[in-house]
């Protein structure tokens, strides 16, 4: 049941027909379980149509039979590419239903952690990006041999690799080793030479230039009119950060600056994670320098009942916003967790994109979307 | 009449070896570009890596896709072999080891090299795919275009040289080779490019490439008629580097070791450039790429031939 | 005319310098390890597969209790031995398919007698092998990895900073806990903060899926 269906028409005396393919749930480049029907003309893509919901796992409705420290797991695994960042966003959320005060050493070191994963999440959108263009792979291994150094420092905090069950009501689960502030410091002189490497061999190459630039472009007003965030509405050329325009944490206290795209073209997109990983830099090395002595959590009981009420919390994730809404009727477990993905509206926005374009540009445009299907389905 | 047979035998022998070699190589390569380390286990630094993909290849089942048009589709991988191996005829490995020296050498490899078209085409059109034809289809036009670039440099070659024979090309090179003067070295310049393109590979790899839609002409091939596509490409690859030493380089000149020496160390170090843009560039897109060839490509050669004729008759 | 020229020039150029990039990293030394002739030794916080030490668990049912997908079964049979009244764990079994190894139940435990261990290299031939594995077994692992060994693993887990420090247990000396500590000094005085609370009255059926999570019907009004 679709409303794609491929008409006949007639150009002239020549009769063509337009045809339905679909870019199945297994392809090398649709990144994760999406099922894209793509109606064609010859190469050119007259309409597409997402569909979702093959990696759903019932997250939403699992939570209403866990208690709240039982759920941060959960929440590692919707975008599992930035697990720190949701459960962040999910460590927020309750602490500001039970009104709980994070210790400044926690503070600190959450910025710190939610930052490397950003950098780390960003670096494999680039090098993902560059594989659906073609560049073999090179660009994707030298992405994740910088990220491996990120994942070995989380390896040694926390023992996982990918999802890290980090963060807890009130706090991180352990304090940074004796050794982060050096290995942290020498991580960040290395990564700024690296991003030079990247713009030589990606950025300005002419290659690149001719696949990326004019192609999808994502005007302003259809952006926002989509929800979409993050770093394609930035790229779109609209600055909004929920860091800067409605800071939570300590996240008034660095300087660090919004990187803005000109045109919404899938360059943009790219260039603007690109910078937003210098820009994540800046912050961390404002951050480790200032880093208070102190307790990583504070005293919060182990069992206990949310007051009834609601809120809603939202942070910038690497790929946009990322909102919980909590309701809680008073007892040990939510009576409705709320998730609100990022990768969703933006994947809302890709027909809009890609009408008009080859499939080769549709291929690119979706790569430049950087979308993680753990989230959009959950 | 033995000698015929021996060269035959030697440059088949030649070809298949080479082959195994390369494949092993574009995988090291490709590696150490990437920062690991590629085949480690089989043999000394996987060197034996591909005797054991070979026989993986040969034990697999051959699989006949249904509705395939089984004529055309079992002899593609043929049309694609055999004239590649065919140009190595007239390839001067040495000053005495060519296996025959005609007298229209390079108008022959050229001819013969375009028969691989037939051999892509056959393959999209047999596998009763609709994405092995646009792969297909699209590689017919890639080659087909490309030509046209690599065959306006090959000239300028010969009128620089004046005959067509590939080894009077070398021995008119004893002065100096053909890439130190400036209108031969643009020609150099378009000819890798064109090159790149006949053999399929990045950037204007298009017609394999993996994440646009299925896997291009060759999908549904398995086992030994995979390897043979597989083999025709590294051939191909070798054929347009012995081509453009022997036009370009000098061929088999050289100051100490023996001629065949210099001729391989000159080939192998093309193919490694090869392989070289191959893990560096993105790739470039099907209307882009045919918009080069006829806008840049073609008027720049055609630009370069008529200057350098005009300077060699004034 | 001269601007397309320059545009081509230009474009050739950026080529160049992409190609100096890779050759840059053709010479630098790989950052990959030979596997499987050198393996990478995990860090001191790895989560691994669970692995208890039997005569340390207290029979408190907490890691059953926050496990969030119930892989943990704990059942207990009390006996009356010398006029005192004794707890003795009748089965203890972890199920590998529903685990998703996130370590809260290494963080929760009051003694560190259960905890995670640092094999990565398991495999099965059979489902049958992977869903419940008898944890009071000291070879429970040896046919998934033939280098298993506990008391490697149990010497392996002193060197942890994740979890609570381990009271020293009445029968053991008090020296594991100050291997354990000292680490990071920070932590070990503040990761109890979470369980300081009396938490003991609760029932099981409150505090987390026991059984089949999908069986329990606590939905309010």
């Amino acid at each position: 049941m679709s409303d794609i269906e491929a008409k006949d028409k007639k150009d002239g005396e020549l009769r063509s027909e337009e045809f339905v393919i679909n870019m199945g749930p297994q392809h090398p480049s649709t990144h994760g379980v999406l099922y894209l029907e793509l109606r064609l003309d010859g190469e050119i893509v007259k309409d597409c149509r997402p569909h979702i919901g093959y990696l759903h796992r019932s997250c939403e409705k699992i939570a209403e039979n866990r208690t709240y420290i039982q759920f941060m797991p959960f929440t590692d695994r919707l975008d599992y590419l930035a697990s720190m960042n949701n459960n962040l966003g999910y460590a927020l959320a309750v602490e500001k239903l039970l009104n709980v005060q994070v210790t400044e050493r926690a503070q600190y070191i959450r910025t710190i952690i939610a930052e490397l994963n950003r950098v780390a999440s960003h670096l494999i959108g680039i090098g993902t990006f560059a594989q659906d263009l073609g560049a073999y792979a090179t660009p994707m291994f030298y992405c994740f041999r910088d990220r491996e150094i990120i994942v070995e420092l989380f390896d040694e905090l926390c023992g996982g690799r990918l999802t890290y069950n980090y963060m807890r009501i009130g706090g991180v689960q352990t304090d940074l080793p004796a050794h982060a502030d050096k290995f942290i410091k020498d991580f960040i002189k290395y990564e700024r030479q690296k991003l030079k490497e990247y713009n030589e061999l990606l950025t300005y190459n002419a290659i690149f230039l001719a696949r990326t630039k004019k192609i999808g472009i994502l005007k302003q007003e259809t952006a926002i009119s989509y929800a979409v965030t993050g770093p394609m509405l930035r790229a779109s050329g609209f600055k909004w950060d929920l860091r800067k325009d409605e800071p939570y944490m300590i996240y008034d206290r660095f300087k660090f600056d919004i990187p803005v795209g000109k045109t919404g073209d899938s360059w943009d997109r790219f260039k603007v994670r690109l910078d937003e990983i210098s820009e994540s830099l800046k912050i961390i090395e404002q951050a480790i320098g200032g880093l208070p002595a102190g307790n990583p959590i504070s005293k919060v009981n182990r069992v206990f009942k949310g007051p009834p009420g609601e809120v809603y919390m939202r942070t910038e994730n690497p790929r946009g916003e990322l909102g919980f809404y909590l309701v809680s009727d008073g007892g040990l477990k939510p009576y409705r967790n709320k998730i609100r993905s990022p990768s969703f509206s933006n994947l809302a926005v890709l027909p809009e994109m890609i009408r008009g374009l080859n499939v080769s540009d549709a291929v690119c445009v979706l790569g430049s979307t950087d979308i993680v299907m753990g989230e959009i389905d959950r | 009449m033995m000698n015929l047979l021996i060269g035959g035998i030697s440059v088949v022998g030649f070809i298949s070896l080479s082959a195994m070699f390369l494949i092993w190589l574009e995988r090291k390569i490709s590696a150490h570009i990437q920062n690991r380390m590629g085949p480690m286990i089989c043999g000394w630094h996987g060197s034996l890596q591909s005797i054991a993909d070979s026989l993986k290849l040969l034990l697999k089942e051959n699989i006949v896709p249904s509705g395939a048009d089984k004529l055309v589709w079992s002899l593609a991988p043929f049309f694609v072999t055999v004239p590649v191996v065919m140009a190595f005829l007239t390839v001067p490995f040495s000053k005495t080891l060519i296996v025959r020296d005609l007298n229209v050498g390079i108008l022959y490899v050229a001819s013969i090299t375009s028969i691989c078209v037939l051999g892509i085409f056959m393959a999209g059109w047999g596998s009763n795919n609709k994405y092995s034809l646009l792969g297909g289809m699209r590689s017919a036009a890639q080659i087909i275009s490309y030509e046209v670039p690599l065959l306006l440099s090959i000239v300028l070659v010969v009128m620089e040289a004046g005959t067509l024979s590939m080894q009077g090309i070398v021995q008119a090179q004893e002065q100096g080779w053909y890439v130190l003067k400036p209108n031969l070295a643009f020609a150099f310049l378009i000819y890798l490019i064109s090159s790149t393109a006949e053999v399929n590979r990045v950037p204007f790899d298009i017609p394999e490439a993996e994440s646009e839609l299925g896997a291009g002409y060759h999908t549904e091939y398995t086992g030994m008629k995979f390897a043979m596509f597989f083999v025709a490409e590294y051939t191909n690859l070798v054929v347009v580097s012995a081509i453009a030493t022997t036009l370009f380089l000098g061929g088999w000149q050289g100051p100490l070791l023996p001629g065949l020496f210099w001729f391989l160390i000159k080939v192998y170090g093309l193919v490694c450039l090869s392989m070289w843009v191959r893990w560096t560039l993105p790739r470039v897109r099907m209307d882009q790429m045919m918009t080069f060839a006829w806008k840049v490509l073609t008027p720049l050669s055609i630009l370069n031939l008529l200057v350098s004729g005009w300077w060699m008759v004034r | 005319m001269f601007r397309q020229i320059k545009v081509i020039y230009l474009g050739f150029i950026s080529l160049l310098i992409g190609m100096r990039v890779t050759a840059q990293n053709f010479f630098a030394p790989a950052v990959t390890l030979d596997y499987p002739r050198k393996k990478k030794p995990m860090e001191h916080n790895f989560r691994g597969m669970v692995d208890l030490i039997p005569p340390d668990c207290v029979i408190c049912y907490q890691c059953i209790k926050i496990c969030p997908t119930a892989a943990l079964f704990l059942s207990h049979t009390q006996k009356v031995e010398a006029e005192k009244k004794v707890k003795e764990i009748t089965k203890f079994t972890f199920n590998a398919e529903l685990c998703c190894f996130c370590g809260l139940c290494d963080e929760i435990c009051p003694t560190d007698a259960i905890f995670m261990n640092k094999l990565y290299e398991v495999s099965a031939f059979s489902h049958d092998q992977i869903l419940s594995i008898d944890l009071m077994n000291p070879n429970k692992y040896k046919h998934l990895d033939s280098n298993y060994s506990l008391d490697a693993e149990i010497n392996d887990n002193k060197l942890r900073t994740v979890g609570i420090a381990p009271k020293p247990a009445p029968a053991a000396a008090a020296v594991a806990p100050a291997a354990g500590a000292s680490p990071a000094n920070p932590a070990a005085p503040a990761a109890p903060g979470p369980t300081t609370s009396t938490a003991t009255e609760t029932k099981p059926a409150d505090g987390g899926p026991t059984t089949n999570p999908t069986t329990e019907n606590k939905q309010p009004s």
